[in-house]
Protein backbone atom coordinates (compact mmCIF):
# COMPACT_ATOMS: atom_id res chain seq x y z
CA UNK A 1 0.00 0.00 0.00
CA UNK A 2 2.96 2.40 0.67
CA UNK A 3 4.90 1.63 -2.24
CA UNK A 4 1.11 2.00 -4.23
CA UNK A 5 1.32 5.85 -2.22
CA UNK A 6 4.15 6.84 -3.62
CA UNK A 7 3.69 5.57 -7.25
CA UNK A 8 0.57 7.78 -7.43
CA UNK A 9 2.58 10.82 -5.44
CA UNK A 10 5.15 10.66 -8.40
CA UNK A 11 2.77 10.15 -11.05
CA UNK A 12 0.73 13.78 -9.38
CA UNK A 13 4.47 15.26 -9.04
CA UNK A 14 5.53 14.45 -12.62
CA UNK A 15 2.41 16.72 -13.80
CA UNK A 16 2.23 19.68 -10.97
CA UNK A 17 5.44 20.35 -10.12
CA UNK A 18 4.18 22.15 -6.40
CA UNK A 19 3.68 18.81 -4.60
CA UNK A 20 5.91 18.09 -1.72
CA UNK A 21 6.37 15.14 0.36
CA UNK A 22 7.23 15.71 3.76
CA UNK A 23 7.95 13.23 5.95
CA UNK A 24 8.46 12.78 10.00
CA UNK A 25 11.57 10.50 10.03
CA UNK A 26 9.00 7.47 8.51
CA UNK A 27 8.80 6.11 5.17
CA UNK A 28 12.77 4.81 4.84
CA UNK A 29 13.25 1.98 1.78
CA UNK A 30 9.30 3.23 0.66
CA UNK A 31 10.38 6.63 -0.03
CA UNK A 32 13.53 6.77 -2.21
CA UNK A 33 11.48 6.70 -5.72
CA UNK A 34 10.01 9.63 -4.92
CA UNK A 35 13.07 11.35 -2.84
CA UNK A 36 15.39 10.11 -5.75
CA UNK A 37 13.29 11.69 -8.53
CA UNK A 38 12.17 14.94 -6.48
CA UNK A 39 14.80 15.79 -4.21
CA UNK A 40 13.72 19.16 -4.08
CA UNK A 41 10.90 18.72 -3.16
CA UNK A 42 11.35 16.55 0.04
CA UNK A 43 11.97 17.54 3.20
CA UNK A 44 12.71 15.15 6.49
CA UNK A 45 11.37 16.88 9.07
CA UNK A 46 12.34 14.73 11.74
CA UNK A 47 10.74 13.08 14.87
CA UNK A 48 8.64 16.45 14.93
CA UNK A 49 5.01 16.10 14.16
CA UNK A 50 3.81 19.12 15.37
CA UNK A 51 6.63 20.86 13.45
CA UNK A 52 5.68 18.58 10.20
CA UNK A 53 2.08 19.67 10.12
CA UNK A 54 2.58 23.65 10.72
CA UNK A 55 5.64 23.62 8.80
CA UNK A 56 3.53 22.18 5.84
CA UNK A 57 0.53 24.71 6.53
CA UNK A 58 2.88 27.46 6.18
CA UNK A 59 4.21 25.86 2.76
CA UNK A 60 0.63 25.84 1.44
CA UNK A 61 0.19 29.30 2.32
CA UNK A 62 3.74 29.96 0.46
CA UNK A 63 1.57 28.12 -2.76
CA UNK A 64 3.07 24.66 -2.17
CA UNK A 65 1.02 21.51 -1.95
CA UNK A 66 2.60 19.32 0.65
CA UNK A 67 1.93 15.59 1.74
CA UNK A 68 3.07 14.85 4.82
CA UNK A 69 3.93 11.04 5.53
CA UNK A 70 3.87 9.34 8.94
CA UNK A 71 2.26 6.44 10.79
CA UNK A 72 -1.18 6.86 11.64
CA UNK A 73 -1.92 7.49 14.99
CA UNK A 74 1.40 10.20 15.08
CA UNK A 75 0.46 11.58 11.87
CA UNK A 76 -3.27 11.79 13.42
CA UNK A 77 -3.24 12.48 17.11
CA UNK A 78 -0.07 13.54 18.37
CA UNK A 79 -0.21 16.53 16.32
CA UNK A 80 -4.50 17.12 16.37
CA UNK A 81 -4.80 20.74 17.14
CA UNK A 82 -2.07 21.64 14.98
CA UNK A 83 -4.45 19.62 12.20
CA UNK A 84 -7.16 21.44 13.40
CA UNK A 85 -5.91 25.29 13.67
CA UNK A 86 -3.05 25.34 10.79
CA UNK A 87 -4.39 22.79 8.45
CA UNK A 88 -8.33 23.17 8.33
CA UNK A 89 -9.47 26.23 10.14
CA UNK A 90 -6.89 28.06 7.67
CA UNK A 91 -8.74 26.21 4.45
CA UNK A 92 -5.08 25.16 3.53
CA UNK A 93 -3.92 22.67 1.03
CA UNK A 94 -2.19 20.16 3.10
CA UNK A 95 -2.72 15.98 2.47
CA UNK A 96 -2.20 14.09 5.43
CA UNK A 97 -0.86 10.52 4.60
CA UNK A 98 -1.33 8.30 7.78
CA UNK A 99 0.59 5.07 7.30
CA UNK A 100 -0.04 1.48 8.78
CA UNK A 101 -3.75 2.57 9.82
CA UNK A 102 -5.20 -0.28 12.11
CA UNK A 103 -3.31 -3.06 13.37
CA UNK A 104 -0.88 -2.82 10.23
CA UNK A 105 2.22 -3.02 12.91
CA UNK A 106 0.89 -5.52 14.67
CA UNK A 107 3.69 -6.30 16.95
CA UNK A 108 4.36 -2.95 17.73
CA UNK A 109 2.21 -2.24 20.65
CA UNK A 110 -0.95 -0.35 20.59
CA UNK A 111 1.08 2.97 20.58
CA UNK A 112 1.18 1.82 16.88
CA UNK A 113 -2.14 0.89 16.58
CA UNK A 114 -4.18 3.38 14.73
CA UNK A 115 -7.74 2.82 15.80
CA UNK A 116 -9.41 5.98 16.35
CA UNK A 117 -7.59 8.33 13.34
CA UNK A 118 -11.18 8.27 11.50
CA UNK A 119 -13.26 9.27 14.38
CA UNK A 120 -10.75 11.92 15.03
CA UNK A 121 -10.70 13.55 11.22
CA UNK A 122 -14.62 13.14 11.13
CA UNK A 123 -14.47 15.75 13.72
CA UNK A 124 -12.84 18.26 11.47
CA UNK A 125 -15.44 20.35 9.48
CA UNK A 126 -14.11 20.69 5.41
CA UNK A 127 -11.30 17.53 5.96
CA UNK A 128 -11.87 14.85 3.36
CA UNK A 129 -11.33 11.54 4.46
CA UNK A 130 -10.19 8.98 2.31
CA UNK A 131 -9.24 4.69 2.54
CA UNK A 132 -8.62 2.97 -0.23
CA UNK A 133 -9.70 -0.59 -0.49
CA UNK A 134 -5.97 -1.76 -1.99
CA UNK A 135 -2.93 -1.00 -3.65
CA UNK A 136 -3.93 -0.03 -7.16
CA UNK A 137 -7.05 2.11 -5.76
CA UNK A 138 -4.46 3.47 -3.39
CA UNK A 139 -2.16 4.64 -6.19
CA UNK A 140 -5.37 5.79 -8.04
CA UNK A 141 -6.42 7.98 -5.33
CA UNK A 142 -3.25 9.64 -4.45
CA UNK A 143 -3.35 11.36 -7.60
CA UNK A 144 -6.50 12.57 -7.74
CA UNK A 145 -6.10 13.52 -4.63
CA UNK A 146 -3.41 15.50 -5.52
CA UNK A 147 -5.86 17.59 -8.21
CA UNK A 148 -7.86 18.54 -5.07
CA UNK A 149 -6.93 21.61 -3.24
CA UNK A 150 -9.17 21.32 0.38
CA UNK A 151 -7.43 19.37 3.27
CA UNK A 152 -7.59 15.85 3.10
CA UNK A 153 -6.55 12.30 5.16
CA UNK A 154 -5.15 9.29 3.51
CA UNK A 155 -5.64 6.54 5.70
CA UNK A 156 -3.17 3.64 4.14
CA UNK A 157 -4.04 0.26 6.00
CA UNK A 158 -1.85 -3.02 5.75
CA UNK A 159 -2.34 -4.66 2.18
CA UNK A 160 -5.20 -6.54 1.60
CA UNK A 161 -4.58 -10.10 2.85
CA UNK A 162 -6.70 -11.02 -0.35
CA UNK A 163 -7.90 -9.49 -3.34
CA UNK A 164 -11.09 -9.10 -4.55
CA UNK A 165 -12.43 -8.80 -7.87
CA UNK A 166 -15.52 -6.34 -8.25
CA UNK A 167 -18.18 -8.77 -7.84
CA UNK A 168 -21.15 -9.14 -9.83
CA UNK A 169 -24.35 -7.04 -7.89
CA UNK A 170 -26.84 -9.84 -7.06
CA UNK A 171 -30.75 -8.95 -7.40
CA UNK A 172 -33.13 -10.31 -4.35
CA UNK A 173 -31.06 -9.79 -1.66
CA UNK A 174 -31.59 -9.75 1.83
CA UNK A 175 -28.82 -7.14 2.91
CA UNK A 176 -26.04 -5.08 2.31
CA UNK A 177 -22.12 -4.46 3.04
CA UNK A 178 -20.55 -1.06 3.99
CA UNK A 179 -16.89 -1.74 3.35
CA UNK A 180 -13.95 0.99 3.76
CA UNK A 181 -10.54 0.02 3.46
CA UNK A 182 -8.94 -2.80 2.92
CA UNK A 183 -11.19 -5.13 4.62
CA UNK A 184 -13.00 -5.70 1.37
CA UNK A 185 -11.59 -9.39 1.78
CA UNK A 186 -13.24 -10.16 4.96
CA UNK A 187 -16.49 -8.76 3.35
CA UNK A 188 -15.90 -10.98 0.56
CA UNK A 189 -15.46 -13.86 3.14
CA UNK A 190 -18.76 -12.91 5.06
CA UNK A 191 -21.00 -12.73 1.54
CA UNK A 192 -19.70 -16.43 0.12
CA UNK A 193 -20.37 -17.76 3.97
CA UNK A 194 -23.99 -16.09 3.70
CA UNK A 195 -24.36 -17.47 0.40
CA UNK A 196 -24.02 -21.48 1.46
CA UNK A 197 -26.52 -20.55 4.18
CA UNK A 198 -29.01 -19.12 1.54
CA UNK A 199 -28.89 -15.39 3.07
CA UNK A 200 -27.94 -13.03 -0.17
CA UNK A 201 -25.97 -9.90 0.13
CA UNK A 202 -24.38 -7.00 -2.26
CA UNK A 203 -20.87 -5.40 -0.59
CA UNK A 204 -21.00 -1.45 -1.45
CA UNK A 205 -17.39 -0.04 -1.14
CA UNK A 206 -16.60 3.11 0.80
CA UNK A 207 -13.01 4.16 0.07
CA UNK A 208 -13.79 8.02 0.78
CA UNK A 209 -15.74 8.40 4.36
CA UNK A 210 -16.17 12.25 4.39
CA UNK A 211 -17.81 13.75 2.51
CA UNK A 212 -19.89 10.39 2.84
CA UNK A 213 -21.70 9.74 -0.31
CA UNK A 214 -25.56 10.13 0.98
CA UNK A 215 -26.71 9.64 -2.06
CA UNK A 216 -25.67 6.46 -2.34
CA UNK A 217 -26.42 5.68 0.92
CA UNK A 218 -30.44 6.87 0.94
CA UNK A 219 -30.74 4.25 -2.34
CA UNK A 220 -29.07 1.78 0.29
CA UNK A 221 -31.17 2.20 3.18
CA UNK A 222 -34.35 2.44 0.65
CA UNK A 223 -33.12 -1.00 -0.55
CA UNK A 224 -32.52 -3.09 2.16
CA UNK A 225 -33.64 -3.54 5.75
CA UNK A 226 -30.45 -4.86 7.05
CA UNK A 227 -26.77 -3.45 6.90
CA UNK A 228 -23.69 -3.89 8.19
CA UNK A 229 -20.15 -1.82 8.12
CA UNK A 230 -16.89 -3.17 7.93
CA UNK A 231 -13.54 -1.35 9.09
CA UNK A 232 -10.21 -1.83 11.10
CA UNK A 233 -10.97 1.08 13.16
CA UNK A 234 -12.75 1.73 16.36
CA UNK A 235 -16.83 0.12 16.31
CA UNK A 236 -17.00 4.03 18.20
CA UNK A 237 -16.99 7.32 15.93
CA UNK A 238 -15.65 5.49 12.59
CA UNK A 239 -17.00 4.92 9.26
CA UNK A 240 -20.14 2.67 10.93
CA UNK A 241 -20.74 5.64 13.19
CA UNK A 242 -20.74 8.17 10.38
CA UNK A 243 -23.96 5.84 8.36
CA UNK A 244 -25.30 5.12 11.55
CA UNK A 245 -25.96 9.26 12.04
CA UNK A 246 -26.96 9.31 9.07
CA UNK A 247 -29.47 6.57 9.32
CA UNK A 248 -31.02 8.26 12.89
CA UNK A 249 -30.90 11.70 11.22
CA UNK A 250 -32.86 10.76 8.12
CA UNK A 251 -34.93 8.74 9.91
CA UNK A 252 -34.44 5.80 8.18
CA UNK A 253 -35.13 2.14 9.83
CA UNK A 254 -32.37 0.12 7.87
CA UNK A 255 -31.29 -1.68 10.82
CA UNK A 256 -27.17 -1.47 10.87
CA UNK A 257 -24.68 -3.61 12.79
CA UNK A 258 -21.42 -1.95 12.83
CA UNK A 259 -18.16 -4.38 12.57
CA UNK A 260 -14.40 -2.81 13.34
CA UNK A 261 -11.74 -3.23 16.19
CA UNK A 262 -13.10 -2.95 20.19
CA UNK A 263 -13.01 -0.16 22.43
CA UNK A 264 -9.82 -1.66 24.31
CA UNK A 265 -6.56 -1.28 23.76
CA UNK A 266 -4.64 -4.42 22.50
CA UNK A 267 -0.98 -4.35 24.23
CA UNK A 268 0.18 -8.05 22.90
CA UNK A 269 2.58 -8.78 20.00
CA UNK A 270 0.60 -11.09 17.58
CA UNK A 271 0.13 -12.15 14.01
CA UNK A 272 -1.89 -9.24 11.93
CA UNK A 273 -4.86 -11.78 11.47
CA UNK A 274 -4.36 -13.09 15.05
CA UNK A 275 -4.79 -9.41 16.31
CA UNK A 276 -8.13 -9.42 14.06
CA UNK A 277 -8.93 -12.61 15.58
CA UNK A 278 -8.54 -10.84 18.83
CA UNK A 279 -10.59 -8.13 18.25
CA UNK A 280 -13.77 -10.35 16.56
CA UNK A 281 -12.65 -8.92 13.21
CA UNK A 282 -13.18 -12.63 11.26
CA UNK A 283 -15.59 -13.76 9.02
CA UNK A 284 -17.09 -16.54 11.54
CA UNK A 285 -17.78 -13.76 14.02
CA UNK A 286 -19.19 -11.79 11.43
CA UNK A 287 -21.49 -14.67 9.98
CA UNK A 288 -22.53 -15.39 13.59
CA UNK A 289 -23.46 -11.96 14.67
CA UNK A 290 -25.47 -11.68 11.26
CA UNK A 291 -27.37 -15.02 11.86
CA UNK A 292 -28.20 -13.89 15.23
CA UNK A 293 -29.60 -10.37 14.67
CA UNK A 294 -32.17 -11.67 11.38
CA UNK B 1 8.51 56.99 7.63
CA UNK B 2 10.38 60.22 9.01
CA UNK B 3 11.61 59.65 13.15
CA UNK B 4 9.08 62.02 14.23
CA UNK B 5 6.11 60.60 12.51
CA UNK B 6 7.24 56.65 13.44
CA UNK B 7 6.87 58.19 17.07
CA UNK B 8 3.48 59.79 16.32
CA UNK B 9 2.38 56.28 14.60
CA UNK B 10 3.26 54.45 17.52
CA UNK B 11 1.55 56.89 20.18
CA UNK B 12 -1.59 56.35 17.60
CA UNK B 13 -1.54 52.97 17.60
CA UNK B 14 -1.55 52.39 21.32
CA UNK B 15 -4.40 54.88 21.79
CA UNK B 16 -6.31 52.89 19.41
CA UNK B 17 -5.33 49.71 21.31
CA UNK B 18 -6.89 50.99 24.14
CA UNK B 19 -9.54 52.59 22.64
CA UNK B 20 -10.87 49.43 21.30
CA UNK B 21 -9.97 47.11 24.03
CA UNK B 22 -12.37 49.91 26.06
CA UNK B 23 -15.06 49.57 23.93
CA UNK B 24 -15.03 45.50 23.86
CA UNK B 25 -14.02 45.67 27.61
CA UNK B 26 -11.92 42.77 26.38
CA UNK B 27 -8.65 41.88 28.44
CA UNK B 28 -4.96 40.90 27.60
CA UNK B 29 -4.25 44.68 27.04
CA UNK B 30 -0.75 44.91 28.87
CA UNK B 31 -0.03 42.05 26.13
CA UNK B 32 -1.62 44.40 23.49
CA UNK B 33 0.49 47.22 25.12
CA UNK B 34 3.68 45.29 25.34
CA UNK B 35 3.91 45.03 21.02
CA UNK B 36 2.45 48.12 19.76
CA UNK B 37 5.26 49.48 19.78
CA UNK B 38 7.13 46.75 18.36
CA UNK B 39 4.24 46.11 15.64
CA UNK B 40 3.90 49.83 14.86
CA UNK B 41 7.43 50.17 13.99
CA UNK B 42 7.50 47.36 11.72
CA UNK B 43 4.60 48.37 9.52
CA UNK B 44 5.60 51.93 9.59
CA UNK B 45 9.28 50.89 7.85
CA UNK B 46 10.78 47.76 7.43
CA UNK B 47 7.69 45.50 6.32
CA UNK B 48 6.83 45.35 2.96
CA UNK B 49 3.13 44.91 3.03
CA UNK B 50 3.27 43.88 -0.32
CA UNK B 51 5.73 40.73 -0.30
CA UNK B 52 6.98 40.18 3.29
CA UNK B 53 4.56 38.55 5.71
CA UNK B 54 4.00 39.36 9.71
CA UNK B 55 2.72 36.50 11.72
CA UNK B 56 1.38 37.16 15.30
CA UNK B 57 2.03 33.99 17.21
CA UNK B 58 0.55 35.43 20.66
CA UNK B 59 -3.14 36.31 19.20
CA UNK B 60 -3.95 37.41 22.56
CA UNK B 61 -2.11 40.86 21.84
CA UNK B 62 -4.43 40.97 18.63
CA UNK B 63 -5.71 44.52 19.35
CA UNK B 64 -2.35 45.83 18.79
CA UNK B 65 -2.12 44.46 15.04
CA UNK B 66 -5.77 45.40 14.08
CA UNK B 67 -4.88 49.32 15.84
CA UNK B 68 -2.00 49.13 12.92
CA UNK B 69 -3.53 47.76 10.49
CA UNK B 70 -6.54 50.47 10.90
CA UNK B 71 -3.47 53.21 10.95
CA UNK B 72 -2.07 51.75 7.52
CA UNK B 73 -5.82 51.83 6.17
CA UNK B 74 -5.73 47.64 5.27
CA UNK B 75 -8.83 47.38 8.07
CA UNK B 76 -11.15 49.92 7.27
CA UNK B 77 -12.83 51.93 10.53
CA UNK B 78 -16.42 49.95 10.89
CA UNK B 79 -14.52 46.48 10.83
CA UNK B 80 -11.67 48.16 13.70
CA UNK B 81 -15.33 49.16 15.64
CA UNK B 82 -16.48 45.55 15.61
CA UNK B 83 -13.54 44.22 17.77
CA UNK B 84 -15.07 42.05 20.47
CA UNK B 85 -18.57 42.86 19.09
CA UNK B 86 -21.93 40.80 20.43
CA UNK B 87 -23.28 40.68 16.98
CA UNK B 88 -20.85 39.09 14.79
CA UNK B 89 -17.33 41.34 14.95
CA UNK B 90 -13.54 41.06 15.15
CA UNK B 91 -12.34 37.98 17.14
CA UNK B 92 -9.80 38.75 20.19
CA UNK B 93 -7.56 36.15 18.23
CA UNK B 94 -6.95 37.45 14.61
CA UNK B 95 -8.50 34.84 12.04
CA UNK B 96 -7.17 34.54 8.82
CA UNK B 97 -10.42 35.70 6.66
CA UNK B 98 -9.71 39.10 8.24
CA UNK B 99 -7.81 41.57 5.96
CA UNK B 100 -4.58 42.05 6.68
CA UNK B 101 -4.50 39.00 8.64
CA UNK B 102 -1.27 36.27 7.80
CA UNK B 103 -2.34 33.54 10.32
CA UNK B 104 -5.29 32.12 12.31
CA UNK B 105 -3.53 32.55 15.70
CA UNK B 106 -4.34 32.44 19.31
CA UNK B 107 -3.62 28.77 19.99
CA UNK B 108 0.37 29.43 21.29
CA UNK B 109 2.96 27.77 19.61
CA UNK B 110 2.27 27.13 16.53
CA UNK B 111 3.55 30.82 14.94
CA UNK B 112 7.04 29.68 14.35
CA UNK B 113 6.52 26.71 12.49
CA UNK B 114 3.59 28.33 10.14
CA UNK B 115 6.37 31.16 10.02
CA UNK B 116 9.23 28.87 9.08
CA UNK B 117 7.03 26.95 6.55
CA UNK B 118 6.10 30.28 4.21
CA UNK B 119 9.88 31.11 4.64
CA UNK B 120 11.04 27.99 3.35
CA UNK B 121 8.23 28.38 0.46
CA UNK B 122 9.69 31.83 -0.53
CA UNK B 123 13.13 30.83 -0.49
CA UNK B 124 12.61 27.69 -2.39
CA UNK B 125 11.29 29.76 -5.76
CA UNK B 126 13.33 33.02 -4.89
CA UNK B 127 16.51 34.11 -4.98
CA UNK B 128 15.88 37.58 -3.31
CA UNK B 129 12.80 35.80 -1.00
CA UNK B 130 9.94 37.90 0.78
CA UNK B 131 10.76 38.31 4.51
CA UNK B 132 8.66 36.78 7.48
CA UNK B 133 8.17 38.36 10.57
CA UNK B 134 6.95 36.53 13.76
CA UNK B 135 5.99 38.00 16.75
CA UNK B 136 5.56 35.54 19.73
CA UNK B 137 5.49 35.66 23.67
CA UNK B 138 8.16 34.87 26.38
CA UNK B 139 5.06 32.49 27.70
CA UNK B 140 4.87 30.88 24.42
CA UNK B 141 8.14 29.80 24.69
CA UNK B 142 6.94 26.73 27.33
CA UNK B 143 5.41 25.10 23.97
CA UNK B 144 7.77 22.34 23.01
CA UNK B 145 6.77 23.32 19.11
CA UNK B 146 8.46 26.71 19.75
CA UNK B 147 11.40 24.64 19.87
CA UNK B 148 10.82 22.04 16.82
CA UNK B 149 10.77 25.29 14.21
CA UNK B 150 13.81 26.72 15.91
CA UNK B 151 15.61 23.78 14.91
CA UNK B 152 14.20 23.19 11.51
CA UNK B 153 13.93 27.04 10.78
CA UNK B 154 18.09 27.05 11.87
CA UNK B 155 18.66 24.08 9.90
CA UNK B 156 17.33 25.26 6.99
CA UNK B 157 18.80 28.79 6.84
CA UNK B 158 15.95 30.40 6.74
CA UNK B 159 17.87 34.11 6.90
CA UNK B 160 14.53 35.45 5.37
CA UNK B 161 12.68 34.65 8.77
CA UNK B 162 13.02 36.71 11.60
CA UNK B 163 11.70 36.02 15.37
CA UNK B 164 10.58 39.09 17.55
CA UNK B 165 10.13 37.78 21.27
CA UNK B 166 7.85 39.75 23.09
CA UNK B 167 10.30 39.96 26.83
CA UNK B 168 7.62 40.97 28.82
CA UNK B 169 8.46 39.16 31.94
CA UNK B 170 5.00 38.28 32.72
CA UNK B 171 2.47 35.34 31.81
CA UNK B 172 -0.94 34.84 33.03
CA UNK B 173 -0.52 33.51 36.65
CA UNK B 174 2.90 35.82 37.37
CA UNK B 175 6.41 36.35 36.48
CA UNK B 176 7.40 33.96 33.96
CA UNK B 177 11.04 33.58 35.58
CA UNK B 178 9.44 31.68 38.37
CA UNK B 179 6.67 29.84 35.71
CA UNK B 180 8.81 29.21 32.62
CA UNK B 181 12.50 30.22 33.14
CA UNK B 182 14.22 31.21 30.16
CA UNK B 183 17.14 32.72 30.98
CA UNK B 184 20.15 32.31 29.67
CA UNK B 185 17.40 33.47 26.93
CA UNK B 186 19.80 35.14 24.27
CA UNK B 187 22.54 32.09 24.78
CA UNK B 188 19.45 29.71 24.28
CA UNK B 189 18.66 30.81 21.00
CA UNK B 190 22.32 31.19 20.12
CA UNK B 191 22.76 27.60 20.33
CA UNK B 192 19.60 27.13 18.56
CA UNK B 193 21.30 28.20 15.79
CA UNK B 194 19.97 31.97 15.38
CA UNK B 195 21.56 35.44 15.23
CA UNK B 196 20.26 37.19 18.17
CA UNK B 197 19.93 40.91 19.13
CA UNK B 198 18.24 41.88 22.26
CA UNK B 199 16.84 45.55 22.24
CA UNK B 200 15.10 47.76 24.61
CA UNK B 201 11.31 46.83 22.74
CA UNK B 202 10.18 50.61 23.74
CA UNK B 203 12.92 52.54 21.75
CA UNK B 204 11.58 53.41 19.03
CA UNK B 205 14.73 54.34 16.99
CA UNK B 206 16.77 51.04 18.42
CA UNK B 207 13.68 48.68 17.42
CA UNK B 208 13.72 50.75 13.90
CA UNK B 209 17.09 50.65 13.48
CA UNK B 210 17.50 46.81 14.35
CA UNK B 211 14.85 45.98 11.87
CA UNK B 212 16.84 47.61 8.75
CA UNK B 213 19.79 45.50 9.72
CA UNK B 214 18.11 42.11 9.19
CA UNK B 215 18.88 39.65 8.43
CA UNK B 216 22.02 39.81 11.01
CA UNK B 217 23.94 37.03 9.43
CA UNK B 218 23.82 35.09 6.35
CA UNK B 219 22.23 31.79 6.03
CA UNK B 220 20.64 32.02 9.89
CA UNK B 221 17.49 33.08 11.35
CA UNK B 222 17.48 36.26 13.07
CA UNK B 223 16.01 36.74 16.14
CA UNK B 224 15.57 40.15 18.80
CA UNK B 225 14.66 39.19 21.91
CA UNK B 226 12.55 43.14 23.21
CA UNK B 227 12.73 43.69 26.63
CA UNK B 228 8.97 45.47 27.12
CA UNK B 229 6.57 46.11 29.25
CA UNK B 230 3.02 45.71 29.43
CA UNK B 231 2.28 48.92 30.55
CA UNK B 232 4.64 51.34 29.56
CA UNK B 233 2.24 52.68 26.34
CA UNK B 234 -0.01 53.21 29.81
CA UNK B 235 2.39 54.76 31.73
CA UNK B 236 3.17 57.02 28.88
CA UNK B 237 -0.53 57.64 28.31
CA UNK B 238 -2.09 57.79 31.47
CA UNK B 239 -1.57 61.88 31.96
CA UNK B 240 -4.65 61.79 29.38
CA UNK B 241 -7.75 61.91 31.00
CA UNK B 242 -10.16 59.92 29.18
CA UNK B 243 -13.07 56.85 29.92
CA UNK B 244 -10.59 54.73 28.46
CA UNK B 245 -7.50 55.40 30.99
CA UNK B 246 -10.18 55.24 34.06
CA UNK B 247 -11.30 51.94 32.86
CA UNK B 248 -7.68 51.09 32.71
CA UNK B 249 -6.89 52.56 36.22
CA UNK B 250 -9.35 49.30 37.73
CA UNK B 251 -7.35 46.86 35.82
CA UNK B 252 -4.21 44.92 36.81
CA UNK B 253 -2.79 45.48 33.55
CA UNK B 254 0.54 44.29 34.54
CA UNK B 255 -0.63 40.76 34.43
CA UNK B 256 -1.67 40.91 31.15
CA UNK B 257 1.60 39.61 29.54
Amino acid sequence: MRAAFIRGLIKAAERDSKIMLITGDLGYRFLEPFTEKFPDRFINIGVAEANLVTVAAGLAAAGWKPFIYSIATFASMRCYEQIRTDIVMQNLNVKIVGIGAGLAYNKAGPTHHSMEDIALMRMLPGMGIVSPHDQQQTEKITASLAKTSTPAYLRIEANPLRQVLQSQTLQNTDMAFLVTGTKLWLADEVQKKLFKIGIRSNIFRFPIISPLDKKRLKEICRTYKIAATIEEHRVTGGFGSAVGEYILENNKTMKLLKFGLKDIFTPISASYENLLKYHGLTAGNIVRRIISSM
Amino acid sequence: MMKKNIQKFCHEVALTSLDISYHAHTGHIGSALSISDLVAVLYAGRLDVKKDRFILSKGHAAAALYSVLYHKKIMGKKLIDSFGADTGGLCEHPEMKDPGIEMTSGSLGHGLAFASGIALGYKKINKKPPHVFVLISDGECGEGSVWEAAIFASRMKLDNLTVIVDYNKWQCFGASSEITPLEPFAKKWQSFGFSVHTIDGHNIEEINKTYHRIPFEKDAPSVIIANTVSDTAYQLLKTSSSDTIRYLMNLNIKRQG
